[in-house]
């Protein structure tokens, strides 16, 4: 009992944000999940508060661990005094539903998107690369060819008019001379 | 987490690359997001050297935290 009037002494002074994510057994049931979750919840609720939850359903490990190769990710926020993650890890360790987990302390200013509200990356990805890519060479060449064209018709168009009218002044001088 | 934004600095030479998670003006580096992580990491999955992919030296190490953390929960494999 002292412990835990300690606790909440604690806790009314400093309040630091973690990031707990856990990894559950595939062999689970949906129900058995929803039970594990809600004590998991009222356990952290004894202490501190939950500001986010997101369940990140089954998926494929990367490497086998004690003999299961798929695992139910879930990922909280939390916010508890700095001691009581102790007592959290222990509550975890000793836990044989869950395969493995990790307690973090979050970073100042981390906003946490849910798993499920992620823009895919794949689509914008040609996207950005391929008017990049594409554009300025065209431009340039465009650029190369226009400036080109432009001043040799302009220089053509006045001249013949101009050597016109030279030769005309030429011809009327050299009649009048002749 | 969504904040996965990366360009490959193939243009320069290995040794006059620029920090990408610096160029974006990224603080912190997270452990969920594989997609960034997977590209500083080996055929092998070692995580590469910052001679060659530019990111800083107060950048390597959070990154090198951060996939730790991801290897750690099985996000990524330890070896291939
Ligand atoms: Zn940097």
């Amino acid at each position: 009992m002292t412990k835990k009037e300690e606790v909440a002494e604690e806790s009314v002074a400093e309040m630091q944000g973690y990031e707990v994510m856990l990894i559950l057994k595939p062999t689970l049931l949906e129900a058995a999940v929803g039970k594990k979750l809600k004590e998991f919840d009222e356990f952290i609720k004894s202490a501190g508060k939950v500001t986010a939850q997101d369940n990140w359903g089954k998926r494929r490990l990367a490497y086998r661990i004690k003999q299961c190769d798929e695992g139910v990710y879930v990922v909280y926020n939390i916010e508890i005094p700095p001691s009581f993650t102790k007592e959290v890890n222990q509550h975890l360790q000793i836990d044989p539903e869950v395969i493995r987990h990790l307690i973090m302390a979050i970073p100042e200013g981390y906003i946490y998107t849910k798993f499920s509200e992620e823009p895919d990356q794949e689509e914008e990805k040609p996207a950005r690369k391929a008017p990049s890519a594409v554009k300025p060479r065209a431009a340039i060449k465009k650029k190369e060819v226009k400036p080109a064209e432009a001043p040799k018709d302009e220089g053509i168009a006045p001249s013949p008019e101009a050597l016109d009218a030279k030769l005309n002044k030429l011809l009327e001088g050299e009649d009048l001379n002749i | 987490m969504a904040k996965y934004i990366f360009s490959t600095n193939q243009k320069f030479p290995p040794g006059k690359r620029r920090c990408t998670f610096c160029t974006n003006q990224m603080k912190d580096i997270d452990y969920k997001d594989v997609k960034t992580l997977k590209h500083f990491l080996n055929a092998f999955r070692k995580i590469k050297g910052h001679y060659y992919t530019g990111v800083c030296l107060n950048h390597q190490k959070k990154l090198s935290n951060a996939i730790k953390r991801a290897r750690h929960m099985a996000l990524v494999p330890f070896t291939n």
